[in-house]
């Protein structure tokens, strides 16, 4: 039998152990014999050097040197003449070994991939914490305008109801003001504003029309109808026409406290429209009057 | 004085090579009688522990691990098999081969774990790179009272 020889175990780094491989599977080694390597080992070997190409090299450098040494102790047996089912069973373990150097390879691999994923889905959970953040902000000052804004408009409406409940009582106190189908109807007594038979009115009359002038102005009222009435004495027809007269009279007066004139418009009704009995002096006072009609339904202003 | 001592040497001379003479065969008998190659009872031992070892980590789950596995318990089988024929040295190197594969099955099982739970881990990344991605769908503007 043919004395082979091997270099003998020496550390080399892993990087250098694909070289000392190739050399080994090469027969470039000194002293190496003609004998064949039986299969395990050219298996281990051809093993051993394609794991010290791949991955392994950095991912396993521990475990691929292991394998290594196994490898070595092969190849030392072989060149030994060491008995060959004990060669065989080096092989056999060495290549087991740069199998184990491969797997954990692809274990530190996975590792690392985990270790990567995690630091991106942190990145990104941060990244989305922020924006929910921000959006949670944005939707939180949002609804704090809404609330301002609702508050805001609730004061005014309470302003602009308080405001309309005070036109009305002072409108109270100077005529009398009565909510009906056609709207709110202020009615001021012909006697306060007018002498007998005249149109002109009275200095008192002017003191109480302001104060309904301000009233209407207040309430910012759009739509006025003014209307003239009287009891049945005389023709009908001068009662229309001094209807009229007084109507006009009552709108030209409030037009002159700055009621827009294409918000209201005079209408003589004369004596078509009693509210009391024109037989007793009383009735007949209560039926010499002026109506303002506020917000007339479907009536509109005469421009 | 010296002639005593020359004496002495010789008579201690003799009795050694009588008792080599009568001892030495006695020994060499004993000596095959009980100095074979012993029972490798320490790779025993390592290469059931790897066995157990590639089983708890589930080796026999998958194909590839499963497959050394089996292989790693057939030469437990077969060592044990080759200690009870004597055959003490051929069993030590029956089990180193067990242990090598128990250990290589062991480690296909983590790795196969390890890549799964990567696997996972890229799963939920991407999931997560869809919520991310996905633009925000902001509630309807409510009407103003």
């Amino acid at each position: 039998m043919a004395r082979r020889t091997f270099t003998g175990s020496r550390h080399v780094p892993t990087s250098w152990a694909g070289v000392l491989a190739s050399m080994i599977i090469g027969g470039s080694l000194p002293g190496c014999g003609t004998a064949a390597a039986p299969q395990e080992l050219h298996s281990a070997r051809h093993a051993y050097t394609e794991a010290s190409q791949g991955p392994a090299a950095e991912l396993a450098p521990a475990q691929l040197d292991t394998a290594r040494q196994a490898l070595e102790r092969a190849n030392m047996a072989f060149g030994s003449g060491t008995d060959e089912a004990v060669v065989r069973d080096l092989a056999y373990v060495a290549e087991r070994k740069v199998a184990i150097a491969v797997a954990s390879a692809g274990i530190e691999q996975a590792n690392r991939d985990i270790v990567d994923y995690d630091k991106q889905r942190d990145t990104l959970r941060r990244k989305l914490q922020n924006e929910t953040q921000t959006e949670l902000a944005r939707a939180k000052k949002e609804l704090e305008e809404q609330k301002k804004e609702l508050a805001s408009e609730r004061e005014a409406r309470l302003v602009a109801e308080r405001k309309a409940a005070d036109a009305i009582k002072s409108l109270d106190e100077v005529a009398r003001v009565k909510e009906e189908a056609r709207g709110l109807v202020i009615t001021l007594s012909g006697g306060v504003l007018f002498a007998t038979g005249q149109h002109s009115l009275l200095p008192i009359a002017k003191d109480k029309l302001r104060e309904v002038a301000k009233a209407l102005l207040d309430q910012g009222e759009t739509n006025i109808v003014v209307e003239g009435h009287t009891d049945s004495r005389g023709s009908s027809n001068k009662n229309h026409e001094l209807s009229l007269l007084r109507a006009q009279e009552v709108r030209g007066f409030l037009v002159s406290q700055g009621i827009p004139t294409s918000n209201i418009r005079a209408l003589g009704v004369g004596e078509e429209r009693p509210v009391a009995s024109n037989e007793t002096a009383e009735g007949r006072a209560n039926n010499r009057r002026v109506e303002i009609v506020v917000n007339p339904k479907g009536a509109k202003p005469k421009t | 004085m010296s002639a005593f001592a020359s004496v002495d040497v010789g008579k201690k001379s003799g009795m050694y090579t009588r008792i080599v003479t009568v001892c030495a065969p006695v020994l060499c008998a004993l000596f095959a009688c009980g100095g074979g190659y012993p029972e490798p009872r320490n790779q025993l031992s390592a290469s059931e522990a790897a066995v157990r070892a590639a089983e708890v980590a589930g080796a026999q789950n998958s194909p590839q691990s499963a497959l050394h596995l089996k292989r790693a318990r057939e030469q437990v089988d077969s060592g044990k098999g080759l200690i009870q024929e004597g055959e003490n040295e051929r069993a030590e190197w029956v089990l180193r081969r067990a242990q090598a594969d128990a250990d290589l099955a062991l480690t296909i099982a983590n790795e196969e774990g390890q890549r799964k739970r990567a696997a996972q881990a890229k799963e939920e990344l991407e999931q997560l790179k869809e919520t991310v991605e996905k633009p925000v769908e902001k509630p309807a503007e409510t009407p103003k009272p």
